[in-house]
């Protein structure tokens, strides 16, 4: 456990309120299979740092807006640093630590809680094979499901679903140079038998780890793995033998009941969204969109899981946020971060309908230095080489055709205005925007010196920068403040009860007990959530209604003005409020009915300021 | 292209076995992560599929019969992912150059493929060319490399009877 988060996790429970009859102080629910938590969604944008994140709210949303994930309410900071090979994990003797992460790596932190080198998939940086929280939820009978819009045997994907010594060990072949690595298995290759050399398609295609698995990198898998798949249960959608791509439509024809299914929707990653809008007579137009393969998966796994008992863990990764910043390409790494902030609203929505699931959103790493730049300002120039794009399905907008060249229309800064001794076609040129707040038509003023967002990148590979974590739901009080990627491994692992279990800090709760009374039955109010908050950005606020029977209505007041009625369902409520700047009285109350008597919260007392 | 079997049930128990020893292991390690970072036995394990025996062929690599002088084309499961400029054989390599245009990013992994025949078009023999990835933190100024060299040369042994080359690519991945 990171040190700092185990500082988090002794914090005392905090008692904020009284009122009359009898007062009892309780914690909010922890996040642990035993405390009603059943299902992880966890889901990352690839190399989706903190700049990414707030342009997009920008462009999309506006300065004052918000994404769906920054409507979780739990907010945090990952930090997301590797190791080189052959290295002890940290505070060991042997600890040699690599400020930059690449995927691998990172999901090998989170799926096994280990620090490996770049490059590595699901061992330590000692080759030694660690099982991953996948593993560990399918051996406990849990549902797993693992969706991307890259190719699925892609690194984050593939780190919870396979060992492999390199990650370039995809398949559909085992070829000797991308998966041997004399380096960390003492100078020898393996034996090709050996699980760490074995492409990550028939890993994937034969262990059954992941019921669900939707995403992109059908060329990775062949006729063998279909049957594989097929002899396993799985309902396959699209064909590997043949090298037919799965559709949207095939996707959307899938039966809740189908339990396991594979479908595959591109032979390579999956296409940016821009290019499907804008062509949609093309066969790439019908690959479904990250939110769409959400949606599936999490409709299956609930299905799934409702036959078994038990929950559900699923993996969702945004991969073009990460890809179109390789390529410094701004227009799509914001269009991609919406894309995926739009599967966080399904995952979001399903949480708060079902009361049993902690929504996680993150990233593995930052990628290219993408920073926001004061209009007009200058340009980055050190990047004097920025990447030339040539993927006939992927083109930058506004297009950027020759590498190294300065773009006329969209560079304004000094170093290129011509000024004396500084004007140089290869400077960097920032990537302009219009944003939400430009009105109704501001993708018109996008390339152009108008834009209101300027963006521009540092390099074309990823930084050591911290990522932002999100989350909703029981435990999420876990991922507050600064964690280690590793972390991650305990937090998802205790939620879904198969790590052991990690005591969640209180929030600050008070519950009410009114007086008993006879032939009605006592009934009994909690409210709980921030009490310092931004003004008008959406925050939760939970009810524990005790006793109280589903369907009932909860008041909600402000200052004794009704702000919301909400519905109990199964002892819970929750209720979105935004609050202006200053203070707020928050109270909710039950009016009881013919068989169970009133109640009342105590009043929260919650600042809203800047 | 390769020989694979359905070893579902197999898989499942090997990999049960590797989670089951090293939560019976865990713990076992005093250094501050080990609270909970496996550092169990490494369980030396397969899923059951046939053991590869070497790099993987091309479909037709053996039947192409390229013309005296001409360079063939093979196809692979990555061709719509590249495109190749100036491809020549000279007698003693295979040479040409490669664009990568699924991604912008790193090359990670990739494999060209040649073939090697006689005056009759008879296969004679094959070599490989794989892309070797700069080492970490020696990375060149500037963007990621999306063109690349490559150079297959024909096997000494060969060089006597060879008389035009085919080519393919076997193995491609992006970071």
């Amino acid at each position: 456990m990171h040190p700092r988060m185990k500082t988090a996790a002794l914090a005392a429970l905090a008692l904020v309120g009284a009122a009359s009859s009898t007062l009892v102080a309780t914690p909010s629910a922890s996040a642990n299979a035993e405390d009603g938590i059943k299902n992880v969604i966890y889901l990352l944008g690839d190399g989706m740092g903190r700049t990414q994140v707030s342009a997009a709210r920008q462009r999309y949303y506006g300065a004052d807006g918000e994404l769906n994930m920054e409507k979780l309410g739990t907010t945090g900071q990952v930090a997301t640093y590797a190791v080189q090979k052959n290295s002890g994990q940290p505070g060991a003797a042997d600890f040699v630590p690599n400020y930059v992460t690449d995927s691998s790596s990172a999901a090998t932190a989170w799926s096994s809680g280990v620090k490996t080198y770049n490059n590595a998939n699901g061992i330590d940086a000692k080759a030694n094979i660690t099982p991953t929280l996948m593993e560990l939820a399918h051996q406990a009978g849990l549902s797993t499901g693992n969706v991307s819009t890259a190719e699925i045997t892609d690194a984050t994907p593939a780190g919870q679903m396979s060992h492999t010594l390199q990650r370039a060990c995809q398949g559909p072949s085992y070829v000797e140079a991308s998966c041997q690595l004399p380096d960390v298995t003492g100078g020898n290759p393996l034996p090709t038998s050996d699980l760490r050399v074995t492409p990550i398609a028939d890993q994937i295609a034969t262990n059954q780890t992941a019921d669900v698995i939707l995403g992109g990198g059908l060329s990775r898998f062949d006729q063998a793995n279909e049957d594989s798949l097929k002899s396993n249960g799985y309902t396959v959608i699209g064909s590997p033998g043949s090298q037919t791509v799965a559709s949207k439509t095939d996707l959307a024809g899938v039966d809740a009941n189908a339990g396991k299914v594979f479908g595959l929707f591109s032979k390579g990653n999956m296409t940016i969204e821009k290019y499907k809008r804008e062509n949609p007579a093309d066969a790439a137009a019908q690959e479904p969109t990250v939110a769409d393969m959400t949606t599936k998966a999490i409709e299956l796994l609930k299905t799934k899981s409702a036959k078994t008992g038990k929950g559900f863990y699923l993996q969702v990764e945004g991969a073009l946020i990460d890809k179109r910043s390789h390529a410094n390409d701004a227009a799509q790494t914001l269009e991609e971060t919406k894309a995926f902030d739009d599967a966080v609203k399904v995952a979001y929505d399903f949480a708060k309908a079902d009361g049993h699931t902690l929504v996680i959103v993150t990233a593995d790493h930052e990628c290219a230095g993408f920073n926001i730049i004061e209009k007009g300002s200058y340009v980055n120039a050190e990047a004097a080489a920025p990447p030339s794009n040539t993927d006939g399905k992927n083109t930058s907008n506004p297009s950027r055709a020759t590498a190294g060249a300065k773009d006329g229309t969209r560079s304004h800064g000094f170093i290129n205005d011509g000024d004396a001794g500084q004007a140089d076609v290869k400077n960097f040129a920032p990537a302009t925007f219009g944003t939400v707040d430009q009105g109704e038509n501001y993708t018109s003023l996008d390339g152009t010196p108008n834009g209101a967002l300027w963006l521009t990148y540092l390099s074309g590979n990823h930084t050591g920068a911290d990522v932002p974590i999100f989350s909703f739901g029981a435990g999420s009080k876990l991922l507050e403040g600064e964690i280690d990627n590793t972390d991650l491994f305990g937090i998802v692992g205790s939620a879904l009860g198969v790590r052991p279990r990690i005591p969640v800090p209180a929030e600050p709760t008070v519950t009410v007990t009114a007086t008993p009374a006879p032939g009605k039955v006592a009934t009994a109010l909690g409210i709980t959530g921030p009490t310092v908050v931004k003004p008008n950005r959406t925050v939760t606020y939970r009810i524990v209604a005790s006793r109280v029977p589903s369907g009932s209505k909860v008041v909600v007041k402000d200052k004794g003005r009704v702000v919301r009625t909400v519905v109990v369902r199964n002892g819970r409520a929750t209720v979105t409020l935004r609050l202006a700047r200053g203070a707020h009285r928050l109270a909710a109350s039950y009016a009881g009915s013919s068989k169970t008597l009133p109640s009342v919260t105590p009043t929260l007392t919650v600042t809203a300021r800047r | 292209m390769k020989p694979l079997v359905a070893a579902g049930t197999a898989g499942a128990a090997s990999l049960a076995l590797v989670a089951g020893l090293w939560l019976a292991a865990s713990g076992s390690d005093d250094s501050p992560a080990a609270e909970q970072t496996p550092t169990g036995p490494v369980v030396q394990t397969s899923l059951g599929l046939p053991t590869p025996t070497g790099d993987p062929e091309l479909p037709g690599l053996r039947d192409l019969s390229p013309a005296p002088d001409s360079v063939g084309r093979l196809v692979g499961p990555f061709d719509d992912r590249f495109t190749t400029q100036g491809v020549r054989f000279d007698g003693r390599a295979l040479r040409g150059r490669l664009t990568i245009t699924s991604d912008v990013s790193e090359i990670l992994a990739l494999q060209v493929l040649g073939g090697f025949y006689d005056d009759q078009g008879a296969y004679l023999g094959e070599a490989r060319w794989d892309f070797v990835p700069p080492e970490e933190g020696h990375h060149e100024e500037g963007h990621p490399e999306e063109s690349v060299s490559f150079v297959v040369p024909v096997p000494a042994a060969l060089r006597a009877r060879v008389a035009s080359a085919s080519y393919g690519v076997t193995n491609l991945v992006n970071e």
